[in-house]
């Protein structure tokens, strides 16, 4: 059997006619179909129905009984909440002061102690070019003791050899580089599995 | 003065440590919680107890909530969360409006019933209302748990799809999709009701 829902009016349009904002169309098809007409006179009595069922109350001591479970907030607390939710609306514009406060206050804080910073300054910079330089020449002996690095070095003495060898290197990225593209394509296709 | 104020109002005065603030948020907010949790559990006492469950949760993270959201959106997300939690763990799916499955006893059963009806209505009013309101009841209990929240939060409750998405944690279609299905199986179960 036809589903009349199917043939005629959809749920929307019954929606629709629920809340009288039925485009006209649907409600021309609603007064000539009997069927149509007869489904949206039941699914306005059913609204109708649910819409007039009774709302249920609780017993009389339900407060009390809710209250006893409950935490109120204490005053210190409440009033730090308080705090919190004047200064709400007007966090951004607070962030913003105090970020410039604490930049011109450093400002300033260096202006008042120029020796100091130059002092501290030097230090510091002695200091990281003394670790660069440490650690520079501690990677330079280790690359010097792999077992690669003598036939590696003598590849680069030429030019030619080198050249080749590093055509060799670009060819196998490229072709990494075209089969990882093939393998991450989308079918173009129709997938057999999209309609269910 | 903090019955007139807003949602948002009274969660700001509850922040601040006050007490009658977290119990103006009970009071507004226990009986669409319990109905909710009631509607998915079908059991009174079991309601009570999963929604004093969600008001402790809620409250005690009162300091966590972030004012961006709807407060309403939040608490129906942590009921629906202990209820579906519950659900789960229990695998109590469909159940009888004539009492918990649970229920051992016949004043248990008596007290797990769901009480249907306003004691406003004439006795006519009252007699359909009860009538329509059972068959409802009926209905929404065979429903799965994800469409029975999805349906009560729409049509009970009167949320937003979008409110609902956010609730449920759900994608936006699914939440319509689930929607439309709760709403198809209502009509099935209600198709008798066509010609009344």
């Amino acid at each position: 059997m036809m589903d009349p829902l199917s043939a005629h009016l959809t749920n929307d349009d019954l929606d629709a006619l629920l809340d009288r904002s039925a485009d006209p169309a649907v409600v021309r098809h609603a007064d000539a179909c009997a069927e149509c007409r007869a489904l949206a006179g039941l699914d306005a009595r059913v609204v109708r129905g649910l819409e007039g069922l009774p709302r249920f109350a609780p017993s009389a001591a339900f407060a009390d009984r809710v209250m006893a479970g409950v935490a109120v907030r204490q005053a210190p607390a409440a009033a730090g909440l308080r705090l919190l939710d004047r200064l709400a609306p007007r966090r951004a514009a607070l962030v913003a002061v105090g970020l410039v406060a604490a930049v011109s206050l450093s400002v300033v804080w260096g202006a008042l102690n120029r020796d100091l910073l130059t002092a501290m300054g030097s230090g510091t910079l002695d200091l990281l070019g003394g670790w660069l330089w440490n650690l520079l020449r501690a990677t330079g002996a280790a690359l010097a003791a792999q077992p690669w690095y003598g036939p590696l070095r003598e590849v680069s003495a030429s030019p030619a050899r080198l050249g080749v060898a590093l055509t060799a290197v670009a060819m196998a990225y490229g072709a990494i580089l075209l089969a990882l593209r093939r393998l991450m394509a989308l079918p173009a296709g129709p997938r057999p599995y999209a309609n269910g | 003065m903090l019955r007139t104020a807003t949602d948002q109002e009274v969660v700001t005065e509850a922040r601040r440590g006050r007490e009658a603030a977290y119990r103006e948020l009970v009071r507004r907010y226990e009986a669409p919680v319990f109905s909710l949790i009631f509607r998915m559990v079908r059991d009174r006492e079991l309601a009570e107890d999963l929604a004093q469950e969600t008001f402790i949760k809620v409250l005690n993270a009162i300091g966590s909530y972030k004012p961006e959201f709807k407060f309403s959106s939040w608490v129906f997300k942590i009921a629906n969360n202990t209820a579906i939690d519950h659900l789960r763990r229990r695998e109590l799916d469909t159940l009888s409006i004539e009492g918990s499955p649970h229920a051992a006893t016949p004043e248990a059963v008596e007290a797990t019933t769901l009480q249907l009806g306003s004691p406003d209505e004439s006795p006519l009013d009252r007699v359909v209302a009860l009538e329509l309101g059972g068959e409802i009841e009926r209905a929404i209990a065979g429903l799965r748990p994800e469409y029975r929240s999805c349906i009560m939060l729409r049509h009970v409750e009167g949320r937003a799809y979008e409110e609902i998405s956010e609730i449920l944690g759900l994608p936006l279609g699914t939440v319509k999709t689930y929607i439309h299905r709760a709403r198809h199986e209502l009509r099935t179960t209600l198709q008798h009701l066509r010609e009344e």
